[in-house]
C-alpha cells in the first residue's frame, strides 16, 4: 500500500493562514470570540509549563536550536542552509509572550510517502525493510482547559503510559531507543513529551535539551529532521514527514543526519490542539 | 493614518475583516449567555452528581445526567497560566494589540479561556486573584472577563458595570 500526504500552503495569503489557523484549534464558542489563535495556546502552555517546573525560557529555545541543527544536515529541510543560537530565537520578534518567532513552526508545501506491507512480504519487495513493533495511542481534550491531565507541568502523566504501551508491545524499554522522533511543533510540546520518554525525570527535558543530549552527536538524538519549527510545518504532513524520516534513519538512508547504527526509535504525532498522541516504535530488526 | 487604515490599505481588506469573531450559543449554552447580559456568571451545575461543567454541555460531562441547574458563580478565580499576544493575530484583534490570553481557574473548580484586562502584563503572575468583568463585545453579547482582584479598573469599565447592575436592578458595589 502506499501511503501519500502533500500540502501546499502557499496558495494562501498571511491573512487567510492567521485567521484559519486562529478558528482550526480553537473553539468558536468560548475561544475565538477572545483571541485564541494557535500561538496564544502554545503560549500559554509555554508560561505554565516554564512556571511549574522552573524551565527557563533559554531552554524552551534550546528545543529550536537542537531542531535547527539537525535540519541543517537536511537537504529537504525549508532552513537547510540558516544556522540559529539561542540568542537569536530569543530576540527575534514577540509573537505571544513568552513565544517569540522562532519558536513558532513555519508553514511550508511539502509531500512524502512511504509504502507499507505486511512483515512476510517486506522482506521481499525490499532489501532493508522497517518494523511497526509497538503502537499505542490516546485521546485527552478537545480544549486544553478540559484536558485529562489538568497541570501543563504534568502533561506526562497523559503521555507517559501510552508511550509505555508502544514500548511493552514493541518488547523494549526506552533505554533500547537510539532515536526518539518526538513531534510538538512548538517547543512547549516536545519538552512535555521528552518528559514521557522514560529518558528523564519528568520537568528535567529543558535541561536535558540544553546540555546537548538531543542534538546531532548526543545520546538521545531527538527529532532528527528539525520537524516543524525547522524543516518546515505541512500540516498533518508534519508527524507523516516525521515518521518516514525514522524509517529512513534506520535503513540507513538519513545522510548527514544519520545515527550512527540505529536500530529502534519510538516515534510520536499528534493533532490539533494538542488533543492527543500517538506512539509508534520502529526497528529496523525484530527484537528476540 | 490608523492601525486599520494601514492594514486597508496594505492588504486590500475591507471593514467586515475586523468586526469580531461573536460566540454563537447552543441551545444547551444559551443560559450562560443570558446570564452573562444580565452581568452574572452562571455554571451548569449537574444534579447527579454535582459537577460543575464549563463550556455547558448537553449533559454532565462526568454522569451524563440531563439534570441540571444553573448557578451563579462568585465570581472569583486565580490565574493559572497567560500568554502575552503582540503579533500575527486575526485582523479583528490586531487592533487589541497587545491583549492577554489566559487559563484561568473559577473557585467553583472549572477552568476557563478568557482575556486578562486592567492589569499591566509584567503584573501578571501565576495564581493571583482575580475578579471578573463584564465586557459588551456587540449589541447583546457580552464576554465575561477578568482583572487582579480588588482592582480599580478604568472609569469605562466602572460606568459599564454600573449599567450592568442597573439592569439587574441592583446597585453596583463600589469597585476596589
Ligand atoms: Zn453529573
Amino acid at each position: 500500500m502506499l501511503v501519500i500526504h502533500a500540502q501546499r500552503f502557499s496558495q494562501f495569503s498571511a491573512n487567510e493562514q492567521a485567521a484559519y489557523f486562529a478558528h482550526a484549534g480553537s473553539d468558536l464558542e468560548w475561544e475565538v470570540p477572545y483571541g485564541m489563535t494557535y500561538n496564544a495556546l502554545a503560549a500559554m502552555m509555554t508560561q505554565g509549563y516554564m512556571a511549574y517546573t522552573g524551565t527557563t525560557l533559554e531552554q524552551v529555545a534550546g528545543v529550536c536550536v537542537a531542531c535547527r541543527k539537525w535540519a541543517n544536515r537536511q537537504p529537504n529541510a525549508m532552513f537547510r542552509d540558516k544556522t540559529l543560537t539561542v540568542e537569536q530565537v530569543l530576540n527575534s520578534r514577540m509573537v505571544a509572550y513568552p513565544l517569540t518567532a522562532y519558536m513558532c513552526n513555519v508553514l511550508a508545501d511539502g509531500g512524502c510517502a512511504y509504502v507499507m506491507t505486511t512483515a512476510e512480504n517486506a522482506k521481499k519487495v525490499c532489501k532493508n525493510p522497517v518494523y511497526v513493533l509497538g503502537e499505542a495511542s490516546d485521546y485527552s481534550h478537545r480544549s486544553i482547559i478540559k484536558s485529562k491531565v489538568r497541570d501543563l507541568d504534568r502533561m506526562h502523566e497523559f503521555y507517559a503510559p501510552v508511550a509505555q504501551k508502544a514500548y511493552e508491545q514493541a518488547g523494549l524499554g526506552p533505554e533500547d531507543m537510539d532515536i526518539y522522533e518526538i513531534y510538538g511543533a512548538y517547543p512547549v510540546v516536545s519538552l512535555m513529551m521528552a518528559d514521557a520518554l522514560g529518558i528523564v525525570e519528568p520537568g528535567q527535558s529543558g535541561a536535558l535539551v540544553e546540555s546537548g543530549a538531543t542534538s546531532p552527536g548526543g545520546k538521545y538524538p531527538m527529532t532528527t529532521n528539525g520537524e516543524a519549527m525547522s524543516f518546515g510545518h505541512t500540516g498533518t504532513g508534519v508527524g507523516f514527514a516525521l515518521f518516514v524520516e525514522g524509517v529512513r534513519q534506520l535503513q540507513g538512508k538519513a545522510g548527514k543526519a544519520q545515527v550512527e547504527d540505529a536500530r529502534f526509535l519510538i516515534d510520536d504525532c499528534g493533532g490539533g490542539a494538542f488533543m492527543d498522541v500517538h506512539f509508534t516504535v520502529l526497528g529496523n530488526q525484530i527484537p528476540s | 493614518m490608523s492601525l486599520r487604515d494601514t492594514l486597508k490599505e496594505k492588504l486590500g481588506c475591507t471593514d467586515e475583516d475586523f468586526v469580531k469573531p461573536l460566540p454563537h450559543p447552543t441551545k444547551w449554552s444559551a443560559p450562560f449567555w443570558e446570564g452573562t447580559k444580565q452581568g452574572t456568571l452562571l455554571l451548569k451545575h449537574c444534579r447527579n452528581c454535582g459537577t460543575i461543567d464549563h463550556p455547558p454541555y448537553l449533559y454532565c460531562t462526568n454522569c451524563s445526567s440531563e439534570e441540571a441547574e444553573w448557578v451563579e458563580a462568585s465570581g472569583k478565580a486565580t490565574l493559572y497560566a497567560y500568554a502575552v499576544n503582540s503579533y500575527g493575530v486575526p485582523l479583528p484583534f490586531v487592533e487589541d494589540l497587545p491583549y492577554v490570553t489566559a487559563l484561568i481557574d473559577l473557585a467553583e473548580g472549572p477552568r476557563m479561556i478568557s482575556n486578562i484586562v486592567g492589569c499591566a502584563p509584567e503584573e501578571l503572575r501565576n495564581g493571583m486573584e482575580l475578579e471578573v468583568v463584564f465586557e459588551e463585545l456587540a449589541p447583546n453579547v457580552v464576554l465575561p472577563k477578568w482583572r487582579p482582584a480588588g482592582a480599580e479598573g478604568s472609569d469605562m469599565e466602572r460606568e459599564y458595570q454600573r449599567v450592568l447592575y442597573e439592569r439587574k436592578g441592583m446597585t453596583a458595589p463600589p469597585s476596589g
